[in-house]
Order: structure tokens, then sequence, then C-alpha cells
């Protein structure tokens, strides 16, 4: 199974979720999305950077978040990050917050499938 | 997924009820329209309900004035199903573009001071005036439909400490800075809120800095979640005007999110 695929299932597992992205945090950069709508790149990048200063803020309070979330009127993103030492992060921009431990265990796994097939 | 699919027809009713209510009032009768028109507002809902409705139906520039026992009490320009422009005794109401550039602040922001105006005035009465000159729908102007939301008492109730009222029972400790400047703490436990305390001083330059902060930042109501240890998680919450961080077991943290985000949802509705 892809990449692509793999997110794709995340998204679609995952009631009301619109979008789930792998990206890498360290450059801000959103590698590889599946969407139910159009987002655009500034949109992605910024998430991205909205979760970087999140997760510098919980790294400076106590060690090995893995976990980020970030609500808005609109949605709720969540953010995971590889627990593997690399820079990897999934993003998922979904509609309420109740899927919040469902998304953080399915995109912790992917992340760890990913690193191991590195 | 019946709830999704309720909601959903719910959605796609909408704009057909809306079709349907303006076609039943085209066909009221001019007596009728007259009359509603001469009805006089006797409190902030009733006023806020009869005003959306008239900027509701107003698409080229009008003045319009709201009159009291005493006179004109305040004028308003309305243009393109918007309200524009609010006067109320000759002064009038500055909405700050860059920091209220929502549409909801700024429809809160008119309702706000229209509900002063109703209590101060008593019944008032909503008259034509005139054209008004063409006049640009900028960012601060708020449609009908964003200031009818603001005809109950309640669409005024502060949100963020709604959400504090809701998710104070499961916070392990909070520190609340309201936007008068009132600070407020709840701390059962020392060392939370030792830490809440470390989190708020690398917060400071954030929040005195929100000129360089990204779009999504700046946009309105955020809440943000994260470990602030092995066992807590830290929410930082803040409405554009006050701001709460507060500590919650993780194992609640969804709950807590959902509490935010039902509050702020609703409030768009």
């Amino acid at each position: 199974m892809t990449l692509s695929d793999r997110l794709d299932e995340l998204r679609h597992e995952v009631h009301g979720c619109t979008l789930v992205s792998f990206g890498d945090i360290s450059t801000g950069l959103a590698l590889r999305t599946s969407a139910s709508r159009h987002y655009k790149q500034d949109y992605l990048e910024e998430i991205l950077r909205q979760a970087s200063q999140n997760f510098a803020l919980s790294d400076l309070m106590t060690e090995g978040n893995d976990l980020v979330v970030v609500a808005t009127p609109d949605e709720v993103r969540i953010f995971v990050r590889s627990t593997a030492g690399n820079s990897d992060v999934v993003c998922c921009v979904c509609e309420s917050a109740s899927e919040i431990p469902r998304v953080a265990q399915s995109a912790q796994k992917l992340l760890n499938e990913m690193s191991r097939a590195a | 997924m019946r709830h999704s699919s309720n909601a959903h027809m719910i959605a796609q009713d909408e704009p057909v009820h809306r079709l349907r209510d303006a076609l039943l009032r085209v066909t009221e009768s001019s007596e009728t329209l007259r009359e509603e028109k001469a009805t006089l507002s006797k409190d902030c809902a009733e006023l806020i309900d009869r005003l959306s409705q008239e900027i509701d139906e107003t698409v080229l520039p009008r003045k319009l004035a709201l009159l009291s026992d005493t006179g004109v009490a305040a004028v308003l320009v309305v243009s393109n199903r918007r309200l524009i422009e609010l006067e109320i005794d000759a002064r009038k109401i500055v909405i700050d573009a860059e920091k209220d550039s929502d549409a909801d602040t700024v429809a809160r922001s008119y309702a706000a001071a229209l509900k002063t105006l109703s209590a101060r005035s008593g019944p008032l009465r909503l008259r034509s005036v005139c054209r008004a000159p063409q006049i640009a729908t900028g960012s601060t102007a708020c449609t009908a439909r964003h200031l009818a939301k603001y005809s109950t008492a309640s669409s005024f109730e502060n949100r963020m400490k709604a959400f504090l009222k809701l998710c104070h029972p499961s916070s392990m400790g909070w520190i609340y800075w309201s936007g008068d400047g009132q600070n407020l703490a709840h701390d059962p436990h020392k060392d939370t809120i030792k830490r809440l305390r470390v989190l708020e001083q690398q917060l400071e330059p954030q929040a005195n800095n929100q000129g360089s902060l990204s779009r999504l930042d700046r946009s309105g109501p955020i809440c943000s979640a994260f470990a602030l240890s092995e066992d807590l998680q830290a929410v930082i919450a803040t409405d554009g005007k006050d701001r709460l961080i507060a500590a919650f077991p993780r194992s609640k943290i969804a709950a807590v999110m959902t509490n935010w985000h039902q509050v702020f949802k609703h409030a768009r509705q």
C-alpha cells in the first residue's frame, strides 16, 4: 500500500475527517495529502507552522510529546508527530474533537510503518 | 451516520426555507407591511429582529432611522443586505477593522450598541429616511443574518467564560486573563500552577507580538492542546480578547476540546 493509499484509508476511517496530510515539521512542507476538497498549499504550510509552534512550546515543558490539537470554530486540526526521532508529522483536519484518540493512534501507527520502511 | 445525514439535510433545507419565507413576504399586502413598519420594537430582541429583516430586504444603499419618543435616536446606513454604519446620538459606532475583522465580531459590536440604546430609549420605531450615497461593503459591515443571531440576551454571554464554566470541574488548575484587565486563577495543585506560570511566560512574547503571527493565528477564536507533563495536557484558549491557560488530565482532552468547539461553533451558526 502506498503512502497516498494509507492517507486515504485514514481519512475514510475517521468520521468527519476532510484532510489527512503527511509532512515534515522541520521544513513545514506538506509532502502528501488526501482531502475531500481542495486545500491551498499555503493553508497546509500555515497549519504545519502552527503545529511546529505548539510542539516547540510543549517540548519546553515536557519530553516525548507526540500530539498537538488546535481547534477553531470551523474545524479541529490534530497533529501527530513521529516518536521515531525524525521530523515526520501527520495532520488530520476533522469536524469535531471526538476523534482525537482514534486519530492519534492510527496516525502514530502510520508514522511507525513509514519509519520502519525508510 | 444518521446524525450526519440529518445535519446535511437541514443544511440543504435552509436555503429552501429562506426562499419560501421571502416568497411569502412578497405576497403580503402593502397594508400589512405598513402596519409592520409602524410597529414599535419593545425590547432589544424585537429591535434586532426587526432591523435584521429590514437589512435583509435592502439591496440599494439606504439610510434608516430609529425613532424614540424624543426624536431620532439612531441612524443606520444599509446596503447590499448589510449594515454598513450605525450612528447613535450622532456618534458613529467605530469598528476596529484590523482587530474585529470577522463579520461575527462586527455584528456583536453593533448588536451591543443597539442593546444599550434599546435599554436607554425604550420602544423604538424604524423608519426609512432616504437613499444613501453608494458605499462599499468593507470589513466593518455585517450581514442581516449575522446581526439576527444577537437578538437574545444569551448571545451576549462571554463565550470564553462559558467554556471555562464547562471545563472547570475537570481542570487541574487554570489562569484566566480577561480583556478588561482581570486576572483570575484556580490553583488546587501548586505544582501544576507553577508549570502553567512557566508556560505563561513562554507565551508572553507571542501575546505582545500579534502582528507577526500567521493569518491563521489571527483569524479569530482558537484553542490549542499539548502535553504539559506525562499525565497532564495544557490547553491555551483565546477569543482575541480573553485568554485561558489550563491543565487537564490526559484522558479528558477530547472532552475539553469538544466543549470548546461546541461553545464557539454554536456561536457562529
